[in-house]
C-alpha cells in the first residue's frame, strides 16, 4: 500500500536528506512537504474536512518551523478527530516539555535529534519504515546529542 | 518640761544630719566668708585628698587652680546677695597637685538673723557624667549622622525615637512620629509582621538584616533592610527595640537589573549556540554527502580542501557544544542534595575508557566524600580536568591521574593531579579565561571552553579553581566547593530542562 506522510520542514538540506533517506526504504509512500507550521494546519484540516481524501498516516515534524512551531501544529493534529492516534516523528533532540503527555503519548510520538553525521542522519529511513509498518517497539530511540 | 526632748531631738537631727554628711558620696564642706574652710567631710578627703586635719581653717583657695582664682569672688558675691550656685561645673586642683572636673552646688549659711555667715559647698565628681555625656552627645552625633534610619521603640510598637535619616526615609518629621505607633509604616499587608518582630524581640533575639516593605508618609512604598536589637533595662529585662533601616530600593532595581542582563545574555547565548547548529549540521553532512559520492571526480586539492572544511565544522561544532554546555552551567536547581562524589567520579571516569585503554593510563582516586552539589556539575569538573591530564600527557610516558579531596574549615578541596607535560606560571591563571588556549589544534585539540566552564561552575558554589604546576613537572588542579550553609549567588532558576534539541 502507499502511505500519506506529511513532512513540515522548512529547511531545504535537511528535507533533501530526509527525501533520500526515505526513498531508500522499502515502504512505499507519498510525501507531503509544507515549509511552515500554517501550511501545516492548513493541509490537516483540508484532510480532516474531505473524508473522500487519504488521510495521514505519518506526520514527521520538525520542531523549529516558521508561522507555528512544532508544539502548535502537535496541537492542533491532536485536536482533528481523524488523527487522534496518527503517528508522529518530532524532529528534536528530547521530549518538550510543554507537551502533555495525552498529545504525545510514547506508543504514538517518536523522537529524532537530527545529527550532525551523515550515516546517523539516514537513521531517519528505517524509523519511518517501521512507524509505518506499524512494527516499531514503543520504546524510544535512544538519541544522538 | 517640754524643752528637754525638744533639745534631745534637735541633738538627733544634729547626729543625723551628720552622718549623712560623712556617709555622702559627694564631698560637703563649709567656709565662712573669708573663704576659710569650716568643715570637711569623708568625701572631701576622698576627692581632694586633704584630711579634715589638713583642710580645716584652710583658705579654700587651696583647691582652686590659678587660672580659676577669679572664680572665688564671684561665688563670694553672689552668695552675700543670698543666691545659691548650682551645679556650677568647673576645675579644682587635689592634694597632689592634680585637677579634677567637678559639679559645685554652694549655698549661703545664715545665722538666726538671716545675715550670710559662710557657704556650704557640695562638689561632685563630674569626670565620670562628663565622661557618660560626652558619650552621649557622641552617639546622638552619630544617629544623627546615619544614613541609615535608626527608629527606637517600646515593647507596645511606640516610637521612642526618631532619627534624621528616619525623616528623610519616610517623610514624618521627629515631632510627628514619635508616640506614634510603628504599624504607620507597615502596609497592610505586611502587618503580621510586626507580632512576630515583637515575639522575637522578647525572647531577646535580634533580627538581622530582614528584608521587606514600608510605608513613605506619602504612601510610597520602599524596599528596606531591618535590623532590629532588643534595648534592655539595667536589669536585663527587655524594654524596648531599636531599628535600623535601611533604603535598599536602588540594590533591589540593580540587583534586578543584572538578573535580567544576565538572564538575557544567557538566552542570547542559548540561542545563538543553538541556531548555530543547524547550518553546522548541514555543512558537516554535505561535505560527508561530497566526499564519499564524489571521491572520484575530485582531484586531490579538491579533496584537501573539502578536508578542511570539514575539520572546520567539527571544530565549529566543539565550540557550539562547549558553549552551549557554558551558558547552561548557570542552570542551578533550587535545592541541591548531597551526591557521592565517588559514585560520579566514576560516571566520568566512563567517557574515557577507551582513551585510558588506549594510553594505557592509570587514574586512581582517594575515597572521597559526598557533597552538596549538582551531580551534572561534579561529572563535568572531573571530565574536563580529568580529559585534560590525559590529553596533555608527556610523550613517553605512562600517564597517572589521582582524584583526593581534603576537607577543610568550611570547604571541600578536591585536587586532579596528573604527571603531565605541565604549565608554565605565566599561564596559570589565563588558563581559565574563556577561548584561552596555548597550544594550536595540531598539538593538542580544544575549544578553549573546558577550564572557563569549570571556573563558571564553582564559582556558583562559592569556590574557587587554581593550578599548581611547573612546565615539565605535571599538575594539579584544585577546586573548592562551599561545605554546609546555604548557597549563595543566583537563585534564579532558569530551567532550560526541557529545551527541545
Amino acid at each position: 500500500m502507499t502511505y500519506e506522510v506529511l513532512v513540515a520542514e522548512d529547511n531545504p538540506a535537511d528535507l533533501a536528506l530526509l527525501k533520500e533517506a526515505i526513498h531508500l526504504e522499502p515502504v512505499e509512500c507519498v510525501l507531503h512537504v509544507v515549509r511552515d507550521g500554517e501550511k501545516a494546519l492548513t493541509f490537516i484540516n483540508e484532510r480532516e474536512a474531505n473524508v473522500e481524501l487519504p488521510g495521514i498516516d505519518l506526520l514527521l515534524l520538525d520542531f523549529y518551523l516558521p508561522k507555528l512551531d512544532g508544539t502548535e501544529v502537535l496541537f492542533h493534529l491532536r485536536s482533528a478527530m481523524r488523527f487522534k492516534r496518527t503517528p508522529v516523528i518530532l524532529m528534536t533532540g528530547q521530549r518538550p516539555k510543554v507537551l502533555p503527555r495525552e498529545i504525545a503519548s510514547e506508543s504514538d510520538v517518536f523522537y529524532f535529534g537530527k545529527p550532525s553525521s551523515l550515516d546517523a542522519f539516514f537513521e531517519i529511513g528505517p524509523l519511518v519504515s517501521r512507524v509505518l509498518s506499524g512494527s516499531t517497539a514503543p520504546a524510544r530511540r535512544s538519541l544522538p546529542a | 518640761m517640754r524643752s528637754l526632748p525638744e533639745v534631745g531631738s534637735a541633738q538627733k537631727a544634729l547626729l543625723l544630719l551628720g552622718s549623712v554628711v560623712d556617709s555622702s558620696d559627694d564631698a560637703i564642706i563649709s567656709k565662712d566668708l573669708d573663704g576659710t574652710i569650716t568643715s570637711w567631710n569623708k568625701s572631701a578627703e576622698r576627692l581632694f585628698g586633704y584630711t579634715e586635719a589638713e583642710a580645716l581653717g584652710r583658705p579654700i583657695t587651696m583647691l582652686i587652680p590659678e587660672d580659676r582664682l577669679q572664680e572665688e569672688p564671684q561665688i563670694i558675691a553672689r552668695l552675700e546677695k543670698g543666691e545659691r550656685v548650682d551645679h556650677f561645673e568647673t576645675i579644682r586642683r587635689r592634694k597632689d597637685g592634680s585637677l579634677i572636673e567637678i559639679s559645685l552646688t554652694i549655698s549661703p549659711i545664715r545665722d538666726y538673723e538671716g545675715n550670710v555667715i559662710g557657704a556650704s559647698k557640695i562638689a561632685r565628681d563630674a569626670t565620670l557624667l562628663k565622661r557618660g555625656d560626652r558619650a552621649n552627645r557622641l552617639l546622638s552625633a552619630i544617629v544623627d549622622s546615619s544614613d541609615d534610619a535608626i527608629i527606637s521603640k517600646s515593647l507596645e510598637g511606640i516610637i521612642t525615637s526618631w532619627n534624621k535619616s528616619a525623616e528623610r526615609l519616610f517623610g514624618y518629621t521627629e515631632a510627628e512620629a514619635i508616640g506614634k505607633s510603628i504599624t504607620m509604616l507597615i502596609p497592610e499587608d505586611r502587618l503580621e509582621e510586626e507580632p512576630e518582630i515583637i515575639r522575637r524581640l522578647r525572647r531577646g533575639e535580634r533580627v538581622d538584616h530582614f528584608e521587606t516593605i514600608r510605608r513613605k508618609k506619602d504612601g510610597t512604598l520602599l524596599d528596606i533592610s531591618l535590623t532590629i536589637s532588643p534595648v534592655k533595662d539595667a536589669t536585663g529585662t527587655v524594654i524596648g527595640a531599636s531599628k535600623i533601616a535601611r533604603d535598599i530600593t536602588e540594590r533591589k532595581r540593580i540587583d534586578a537589573e543584572l538578573r535580567r542582563i544576565n538572564r538575557d545574555l544567557e538566552q542570547f547565548a542559548f540561542s545563538a549556540s543553538h541556531d548555530l547548529q543547524e547550518p553546522l549540521r548541514n555543512i558537516k553532512i554535505y561535505s560527508e554527502l561530497l566526499a564519499r559520492r564524489y571521491r572520484q571526480k575530485l582531484d586531490a586539492e579538491a579533496l584537501e580542501y573539502l578536508g578542511y572544511l570539514q575539520t572546520g565544522a567539527s571544530r565549529m561544532e566543539n565550540l557550539v557544544r562547549d558553549l552551549l554546555a557554558y551558558t547552561r552551567v548557570s542552570v542551578v536547581p533550587q535545592s541541591i542534595g548531597t551526591i557521592d562524589a565517588n559514585a560520579v567520579l566514576s560516571a566520568a571516569l566512563e567517557s574515557f575508557s577507551s582513551l585510558i585503554a588506549e594510553t594505557g593510563a592509570v587514574v586512581t582516586s582517594d575515597d572521597l566524600p559526598s557533597v552538596p552539589m549538582f551531580d551534572v556539575h561534579l561529572q563535568q569538573l572531573f571530565q574536563n580536568l580529568i580529559g585534560n591530564a590525559l590529553k596533555y600527557r608527556s610523550k613517553g610516558t605512562i600517564p597517572t591521574v589521582h582524584v583526593a579531596c581534603a576537607r577543610q574549615h568550611n570547604c571541600y578541596d578536591f585536587s586532579v593531579r596528573d604527571n603531565g607535560i605541565g604549565i608554565r606560571a605565566k599561564y596559570r591563571e589565563a588558563i581559565f579565561a574563556i577561548f584561552k588556549r596555548l597550544h594550536n589544534d595540531d598539538e593538542y585539540s580544544g575549544t578553549g571552553i573546558g577550564l572557563a566552564i569549570c571556573q563558571r561552575i564553582v564559582e556558583q558554589y562559592d569556590g574557587r579553581i587554581w593550578v599548581d604546576s611547573e612546565l615539565g613537572q605535571g599538575s594539579t588542579f584544585h577546586f573548592t566547593i562551599r561545605c554546609g550553609g546555604e548557597r549563595v549567588g543566583s537563585s534564579e532558576r532558569l530551567d532550560r530542562g526541557g529545551q527541545p534539541g
